[in-house]
């Protein structure tokens, strides 16, 4: 992810998360809130409905109670209850009864649907503001019982007289003597009861009220239909709770497949089930509208950070897009002169400031290496140029020297040969002399090439036995004579790496010196050392010969540097020379002790770790 | 100009204390029946393959060896050497190297371009009389040439 779009990332995610979690807080809130809001208000919804149904019914048993006492009304009851149809006093009080008493009760002039004056004794009906119920029988009807001893209201039932469902107020009608002369009963109109539960109560546009009976059906209409009142079998959620028996307030789908929050309430003295409902879709209008505002800023608010932090972004990385090319052109390009500083006083103007200040400065030093480089190449090439005239005058030296020796040591054993009788003692001497000086200068010349020579040789390094290689050349540098005069002492010796030809040299002149200048001891003692150190292996090799004073130890490693005459030890001064070179181009140091008469000790080191 | 067909060795060499030297040790070892001597690269050319001032040598008549130094004036050694191996009617005749260093970088050219033998003229006289007899009694009488 580039730098841009964490700015980016970063600007939104600061921006919108703030604002994500408050705006969900107040929609959960809210939500809570309105829910327990509506809650309550269903719930006294419920109970002023239930209240309101209960004035209705107990206005409607006032009404009834007060029609029971008129002492007309118990008279003419009385007279129908005692007399036979056919006396003539029956007829003229059913007359009265129905056209002055039951009918003004009766709709439209009353709140009734029908009114009945039933025989208390054999239950069957007197007198009906409806003609066609005269002569039906009530007796085992329960508002037909209860009547006869208090007012009562049978809760909707369905009646298998009347072939529907219905609800019945009934009251004792006695006469002074509180003798039961009749039954007095009210049929009830369900559609008053229908407008009483459907009455809106509240500002709520999907709110409603109904009544559900035990055997699920509606009783009223709910406001939302018609047609449903007792047609109707409803089994919602709330209805099923509020059937069992118990008040409440429940989340459902109503009879209309509608998500709905509903309180019900179970009326025992009815046996109904009152129900109040809400749409949730209307009940949580308020916060899902809030939420959708909320979602509107969100995004808004989202456009203009992420445009906010685009510019910003921009800013930053602008610079620094600027910085990166300016630094590849230096980098791929190597143009040192190209420049990025800008004038921001911010950091990232710092920064590319400082980047020019860094490239003049490369720059000087590019330049100060490709100098170095230049010289470096001229010196190499006039070193070559010095090495290949020095192998020329090497070759010269060995070529064009030897010649004249040759010729000298040849001319010589001419003139012994060749002018014998002519020379005495004294002129066959000198002629030897001559050939002497000739042989010398010729080994001479000899060693100073092999000198030369260590000095331009590649070095070919391998691992080495030490211990073998020094035992080995021991070994070819004495005789079974020798070595019985030799107590040859030797440890183990740690292996080396290096060049074999150049390191067998260094073991040859180091034992060959030590054979030698140890020679004259009735009892030469040789000993042969090595061991590892932190960084380095030491080798030395140590007699008990001739020895040297330490004040001349600096030149023992010089060219043609002796400190013993050749009559005593034969030589030429080059073997430690040449050991001195060989360990030096190992990347090694030599370096001698000794006493005169004592004893000599050779140390050399060779560095322990990799390849030179 | 019988003993002009018939030479047995042809020393080119520039030194000529050397070139005497040389001449005495085959001497001494019986082998100086017909030596030639030429004093320079040129002068070796022209002998063998008988131009010049030996136009009148019969090119099909060889010396039986050549000692050849190989620092020489006008045309080197080497020079010599390869005209004589890249030339079908003499690259048979054995040469013996013969030069005064063991020191030479042209041992492996010498070699590589056909010499029979590299021999290094010791300082010490009776080394190199010994060296010189050995050689050219080898190539003279025990090696046996083509017919």
């Amino acid at each position: 992810m580039n730098l841009r779009s964490r700015i980016l990332l970063l600007f939104v995610l600061l921006a919108i998360v703030p604002v994500v979690i408050v705006g969900f807080l107040a929609y959960y809130t809210g939500r809570q809130s309105i829910e327990q809001v509506e809650i309550n208000h269903l719930v006294s919804t419920n109970l002023m409905k239930s209240s309101e149904l209960a004035r209705w019914i107990e206005g409607n048993q006032l009404s009834i109670e007060e029609l029971a006492q008129r002492p007309l009304m118990v008279q003419y009851s009385a007279t129908m209850a005692t007399f036979d149809p056919a006396d003539p006093s029956y007829d003229p009080a059913r007359l009265s009864l129905e056209a002055d008493h039951l009918r003004p009760r009766v709709k439209p002039a009353g709140g009734f649907i029908e009114m009945s004056v039933i025989n208390p004794v054999s239950g069957v009906i007197l007198a009906s503001s409806d003609d066609m119920q005269e002569g039906k029988y009530y007796a085992n009807q329960h508002f037909f019982m209860e009547g006869k001893t208090h007012t009562y209201t049978q809760g909707v039932f369905y009646s298998l007289p009347l072939q529907q469902t219905t609800m019945i107020v009934s009251t004792p009608v006695s006469d002074r003597k509180e003798i039961l002369v009749a039954v007095l009963a009210g049929r009830l109109d369900l559609r008053d009861l229908s407008l009483i539960m459907s009455a809106q109560s509240g500002l709520s546009q999907s709110e409603k009220t109904y009544l559900v009976n035990k055997s699920n059906f509606f009783v009223t209409e709910p406001s939302s239909g018609e047609g449903y009142a007792l047609k109707k079998t409803v089994r919602t959620e709330g209805v099923q709770a509020g059937l069992s028996g118990s008040d409440g307030v429940a989340f459902y789908v109503d009879y209309r497949n509608i998500p709905v929050i509903g309180a019900y309430k179970w009326l025992p003295e009815y046996n109904m089930c009152l129900i109040t409902e809400v749409d949730q879709a209307e009940a949580y209008a308020p916060v899902n509208s809030m939420a959708v505002t909320m979602v509107t800023i969100v995004s808004l608010l989202t456009l203009i950070v992420v445009a906010a932090g685009f510019l910003l972004a921009r800013t930053i990385t602008q610079p620094l897009a600027r910085l990166v090319a300016g630094a590849a052109e230096i980098g791929r390009h190597g143009h040192l002169d190209q420049k990025v500083g800008t004038d921001d006083r911010d950091e990232i103007g710092e920064l590319s400031r400082a980047f020019d200040r860094m490239a003049v400065e490369l720059k000087e030093t590019t330049v100060s290496i490709d100098d170095l480089e230049r010289r470096i190449h001229e010196r190499t090439a006039q070193l070559e140029a010095a090495n290949r005239e020095l192998e020329a005058f090497t070759y010269s030296v060995s070529h064009d020297l030897r010649a004249p020796l040759r010729a000298i040591d040849g001319y010589t054993r001419i003139l012994l040969e060749d002018y014998q009788p002519l020379l005495d003692d004294e002129g066959k001497r000198i002629c030897s002399v001559i050939s002497q000086g000739a042989h010398k200068m010729s080994d001479l010349i000899d060693d100073l090439l092999a000198f030369s020579r260590l000095g331009r040789a590649a070095i070919n390094p391998s691992n080495i036995d030490m211990e073998t290689l020094a035992k080995t050349i021991f070994q070819e540098l004495t005789t079974v004579q020798s070595r019985k005069r030799i107590d040859f002492q030797m440890d183990s010796l740690p292996p080396a790496v290096g060049d074999p030809a150049l390191l067998r040299q260094v073991w040859v002149n180091l034992l060959s010196n030590s054979i030698k200048f140890s020679r004259k001891k009735k009892r030469a003692v040789i000993r042969v050392r090595g061991e590892n150190t932190e960084n380095e292996t030491v080798y030395s090799v140590q007699d008990n010969g001739v020895g040297f004073d330490m004040q001349y130890s600096d030149k023992l490693f010089g060219v043609f540097q002796r400190l013993h005459s050749v009559k005593e030890f034969e030589g030429n001064g080059v073997g430690l020379a040449l050991v001195q070179r060989v360990i030096h181009r190992h990347g090694g140091r030599v370096w001698a002790e000794g006493e005169v008469g004592k004893g000599a000790t050779f140390y050399f080191t060779l560095p322990r770790q990799g390849v030179i | 100009m019988t003993n002009m067909q018939a030479v047995d060795v042809l020393l080119v060499e520039d030194n000529q204390q050397d070139a005497e030297l040389t001449i005495r040790s085959l001497k001494k070892h019986k082998l100086a029946n017909n030596i030639s001597v030429v004093e320079d690269g040129a002068e070796a050319l022209d002998f063998i393959f008988c131009k010049g001032k030996y136009s009148e040598r019969d090119i099909k008549h060889p010396p039986r060896v050549i000692f050849l130094d190989l620092k020489l004036p006008l045309v080197n050694g080497l020079e010599v050497l390869r005209a004589i191996k890249q030339d079908a009617r003499t690259k048979s005749v054995p040469v013996v190297v013969v030069t005064s260093s063991r020191e030479d970088p042209d041992v492996k050219t010498a070699y590589e371009l056909g010499a029979n033998s590299y021999v290094v003229k010791p300082v010490d006289f009776e080394s190199f009389t010994e060296a010189i007899g050995s050689v050219g009694l080898y190539w003279l009488l025990i090696n046996q040439p083509p017919k």
